[in-house]
């Protein structure tokens, strides 16, 4: 019993030790796909390959860039030995190419860049990994696989398309390149787009204003609720078709280059537009008429027909939507997949706000509440909102909190 | 934004990280251990070898195993925790192995924070062998971790019985210490250190330490200091004790004896994060400091990356401590809670809960505190007022 009770109480700490380990053994993968060739970049650590080879030659716990050296075939051909590609079914031949190091993980690594090529265009990308899971079954692979825009081998940053956790328990993956990409892409940009609409109030702002009296017509004597919901629709229909057409038009220009605007102009307009469809609504109706053939202004036609000022300041509203799909970092080239992804997201956030919007204001119209406290009210409180807006804009300066 | 930068950054992908090639053979390019490789780890690394050319041996794989573990431990690595599963392999994957195997496979799993797994293995080994004492003594430990001091209690027993003196008495202690009897802690362990002054070093290390952290919660820091000092003598490099002993310095304000403390242990994550946090308030410092928040950074993302649970408490404390993140830290923090309920998770969970202004949890933790009878400074109302 004797020499078990240092032991017993070595065993007891190791409950309160776990959480001051040291970073357990980890290897990253990164692989790129171009065509039919394949590269790769895997940084292990030079501890656990010391431990499987010995690399330190004279046991000192110091390892030379000499001990190394001496045994970069070694090492090649060990870690290609626990790592199998295949391309559409088809086994790769892997060669290293060049061997680096880095830091990471608390120690250095082993980089070994090689490259494959198979016979075709690869568009599934399997993969099966066996390092150190015989030696060290909490060793995990991290592969990530990035697009062929960026090469590990160019030290350029592409973002990983595709990552994986490798474990004894999972120890393959597949990657569906070709299908992959345009999927995961296009989804992406019509959550993007569905983002940006809900979290850019501007854009909904300023629909809001024009929707606000779609459920009304206004005579001599003030606002009157719509007699029937088709004619509802038809004019809220009216205004967002508008809108979204016009803003599809710009959205798309800016995004293939071909007109471009200072965006402190375009942010600013967008708020302009906001504070001018609100006044439209606070607008009294017997300064203006309602019809341009009497011989009155341009403004009372303009106010009667609410699709026409949508699609006008809609225009600018897309070099909006452009600038924040420019943020997406996108490869020129891919720019019709993101494109329409976007615009989607964009209408589909759009619609939701007017599917809420439309029934409720419909229901309330009739009523005194609608007519001379909410239309106004809210139009009242969107102009002061897209004013500090429009002052925050065009002068570059920050006072409101959102 | 918030949606495509997570896509970017799964992974916590830092990109493509740096490469170079060396221009000098003899450059150093790993510090593979500390120094030349010791007697120990030379008889290691052939009873490894032997093992492989006969796995099924069981006392010897036992044998490879515990050594493993006990390196794991000193050097704060987990790769040697893997490597003794894979020593234990023939009997790892048994429903109920040979009883030795058994609470190897439950030590190794709790060193991992599969405490719900060790318990089962513990329960099963002692369903077999009532008298296995590791066993016991491993229950006690999983137990106290997850203040399940009852369950504890029970476990402590059988230690009275089958252990002996200083062990049992550490354990009763331990316990004591934790629910309320404070004091009477400390006279047990002082009445025990004293009569078994020739106990084996890792047991007194035991009581030393657990010793330091009673008196250290009680607020008496001259006492706390001076057995910390009696315990690190013999055991300069253990890292729980240089963990337990930079905290202490910590609380007393005294960064730069930290930051000598704990320079050679930046390979461990725990010691890394200590010595970050001595830095923080050492002006000359400011440089490191910036390095060391980069690497922990990275460190605590390759955990997550891997899916690994046990650096909760330590990556909670980075977000409270160094990053000012406790929003963050809050939510780390909670999720350890589920996991484990040391004097030092409690702490971490107030006054993350404090910072982030969540009363709810904060009043929670206090009624955990209050419920237990938890003797802590640190967890005093006093102690959270200074709080930033």
């Amino acid at each position: 019993m004797t020499f078990l009770r240092p032991l017993l109480i070595g065993l007891l700490f190791l409950a309160a030790h776990a959480a001051r380990a040291h970073t357990a053994s980890t290897a990253w993968l990164t692989l790129s796909v171009s065509n039919a060739t394949v590269t790769g970049q895997w940084e292990i650590s030079l501890r656990d390959l010391d431990d499987a080879l010995g690399l330190d030659a004279n046991d000192d716990g110091q390892l030379t860039w000499g001990e190394l050296r001496a045994r970069h075939a070694d090492v090649a051909a060990y870690a290609l030995n626990h790592l199998t590609l295949r391309a559409d079914g088809e086994p790769l031949t892997v060669r290293v190419r060049e061997h680096r190091l880095s830091e990471r993980g608390g120690g250095t690594c082993a980089v070994l860049r090689f490259e494959a090529t198979a016979t075709a265009p690869v568009r599934d990308l399997a993969l099966d990994y066996r390092l150190f899971f015989d030696r060290d079954p909490l060793h995990r692979g991290l592969v990530s696989q990035t697009d062929g825009s960026g090469s590990p081998s160019l030290g350029k940053t592409a973002g990983p398309v595709n990552t994986s956790v490798l474990s004894p328990e999972r120890s393959s993956v597949t990657f569906h390149l070709a299908e992959h990409k345009a999927a995961s892409s296009f989804t992406r940009f019509v959550r993007e787009g569905i983002h940006h609409i809900w979290t850019g109030y501007d854009h909904l702002l300023f629909l809001l204003a024009l929707l606000l009296p779609a459920v009304l017509w206004r005579d001599a004597t003030g606002w009157r609720p719509q007699a029937s919901f088709r004619q509802a629709l038809g004019r809220v229909l009216q205004v967002v078709t508008a809108f979204t057409v016009a803003h599809s038009i710009t959205l798309a220009l800016a995004a293939f280059d071909l007109v471009r605007l200072p965006s402190r102009l375009v942010e600013s307009t967008i708020a302009a537009s906001i504070a001018v469809a609100a006044i439209g609504n606070l607008w009294r109706v017997t300064d203006c008429e309602t019809s341009v053939g009497t011989g009155q202004s341009l403004l009372g036609w303009l106010l009667a027909r609410p699709w026409v000022m949508a699609f006008a300041f809609g225009l600018i509203h897309g070099f909006g939507f452009a600038g924040a799909l420019s943020e997406l970092d996108l490869h020129r080239g891919s720019l019709a997949v993101p494109l329409v992804g976007f615009n989607l997201g964009v209408e589909a956030g759009q619609l939701a706000c007017v599917a809420v919007f439309l029934p409720l204001a419909f229901a309330l119209r009739g009523s005194r509440f609608y007519r001379l406290g909410a239309l106004p009210f809210a139009s009242v409180g969107i102009l002061l909102l897209a004013g500090g807006w429009f002052i925050e804009r065009a002068c570059d300066v920050k006072f409101l909190p959102f | 934004m918030g949606l495509l930068t997570c896509f970017w950054t799964a992974f916590g992908y830092a990109a493509v990280t740096p490469t170079f090639v060396p221009t000098d053979d003899a450059q150093i390019v790993a510090q593979l251990r500390p120094s030349g490789l010791s007697s120990s780890e030379r008889e290691l690394r052939t009873l490894r070898a032997s093992l492989a050319q006969n796995p099924t041996n069981l006392p010897l794989a036992t044998d490879v195993a515990r050594r493993l573990i006990q390196q794991a431990r000193r050097e704060s690595d987990p790769r040697y925790l893997g490597q003794a599963e894979v020593a234990l392999g023939p009997w790892w994957n048994q429903a109920v192995p040979p009883v030795e195997a058994l609470v190897l496979r439950a030590t190794i799993r709790q060193s991992l924070h599969d405490f719900t797994a060790a318990l089962t293995d513990l329960d099963a080994a002692l369903a077999i062998d009532g008298r296995n004492l590791q066993a016991w003594l491993t229950k006690f430990t999983v137990h106290t971790v997850r203040g399940e001091y009852e369950s504890a209690r029970r476990a402590c027993v059988p230690l009275l019985r089958l252990g002996d003196n200083l062990t049992a008495t550490t354990a009763a202690a331990t316990l004591a210490s934790l629910t309320g009897d404070a004091s009477r802690s400390l006279r047990l362990l002082e009445t025990a250190l004293a009569r078994d002054a020739q106990a084996p070093v890792p047991t007194r290390l035991w009581a030393l330490t657990q010793l330091a952290e009673t008196l250290d919660r009680l607020g008496r820091a001259p006492e706390a200091e001076r057995h910390f000092q009696a315990a690190l003598a013999p055991s300069p490099h253990d890292p729980y004790l240089l963990g337990a002993y930079a905290d202490f310095l910590l609380d007393q304000h005294r960064p730069a004896e930290v930051a000598g403390l704990l320079r050679d242990f930046a390979r461990m994550d725990g010691l890394l994060l200590r010595l970050a946090e001595a830095q923080a308030v050492l002006p000359a410092e400011s440089s490191a400091l910036k390095s060391e928040v980069a690497e922990l950074t990275a460190r605590f993302a390759n955990a997550r990356d891997r899916g690994d649970r046990v650096h909760l408490r330590e990556e909670a404390r980075f977000n409270l401590r160094l990053l000012g993140q406790p929003a963050a830290a809050l939510a780390l923090a909670r999720e350890n809670w589920g996991i484990q309920k040391e004097p030092a998770d409690a702490r971490l969970l107030l006054e993350a809960a404090r910072m982030a202004k969540d009363r709810p949890t904060e009043d929670a933790v206090l009624a955990w505190v209050a419920t237990n009878r938890l003797e802590d400074i640190h967890l005093q109302p006093r102690a959270l007022a200074s709080l930033p």
